[in-house]
């Protein structure tokens, strides 16, 4: 399956503003969260957690799965990089995959801290469990901004079986030329 | 976009770079210290929470569909 320029680019536009706005959204939900661990005033704590939580759930997770399970893959598989045949592809699909399963895995603390801003219980013994929101986005923010750093300057390496691929291909339009 | 490694001229398969080596061992490496984190008792207990309540919700509509 090969992408034609113009889909080719509409995608890739699709997948920057997607993967860069993923970027941004986890910046603005860490700086909420160092807000939320750090704040005595108790409205504006439970305001911030109220808004991680509407954050998360409308704005990071949609977000994150639309490049790992449908810009990414189309990306990679219309065009001759291909999923498995470079390094930095393979890197950043871990990336991703790690970012958004962490990601999941942190929903049930978000809604958990939601529902005590609501019901105004925030204590001393969530504390445990503010610092693991500021440390779970600190890792995100960072994660991301090395996929996005491998994106731009696509490391070299290749995987033998792209190797193998690439050098299948010469080996049949040299044969092609030959005959 | 191609790459044309020295490898590809010798015929013979190009290595795994150095830099995805690292990369490897530094994933690995946050594994175990979240790991050793949870085995010390520091608080995980909503994010494991979650991901056991994901797994198990799984298996109920597993169990369901059969």
């Amino acid at each position: 399956m090969k992408l034609g320029p113009n889909l080719r680019k509409f995608i890739r536009t699709i997948h920057v503003t997607v993967t860069v706005g993923w970027l941004g959204a986890v910046a603005g939900y860490l700086a909420l969260a160092i807000v939320g661990l750090n704040s005595q005033d108790g409205q504006l704590v439970s305001a911030v957690y109220l808004s991680m939580d509407i954050i998360t759930r409308y704005v990071i997770v949609p977000l994150s799965l639309v490049p790992l399970l449908f810009t990414g893959p189309l990306l990679s598989l219309g065009t001759p990089w291909g999923l498995f045949r470079h390094y930095w592809i393979i890197v950043k699909l871990v990336i991703s995959i790690l970012s958004t399963l962490i990601l999941l895995v942190h929903l049930k603390p978000i809604q958990h801290m939601a529902h005590l801003a609501v019901t105004g219980t925030i204590s001393s013994a969530d504390r445990g469990a503010q610092i693991q929101l500021v440390v779970a986005a600190s890792a995100g923010l960072l994660a991301l901004l090395t996929a996005t750093g491998i994106a731009i300057y696509k490391p070299r390496g290749m995987t033998v079986y792209g190797w193998q691929k690439q050098y299948g291909e010469r080996a049949g339009e040299r044969s092609d030329v030959e005959t | 976009m191609e790459e044309k490694p020295n490898a590809s001229r010798n015929n013979t398969p190009p290595k795994t770079p150095a830099w995805v080596k690292a990369f490897f061992i530094v994933i690995v490496l946050l594994i175990l210290i979240v790991i050793i984190a949870h085995l010390m008792g520091l608080r995980f207990d909503h994010g494991g929470a979650s991901a056991l309540f994901i797994i198990s919700m799984s298996h109920l509509n597993v169990q369901q569909i059969l």
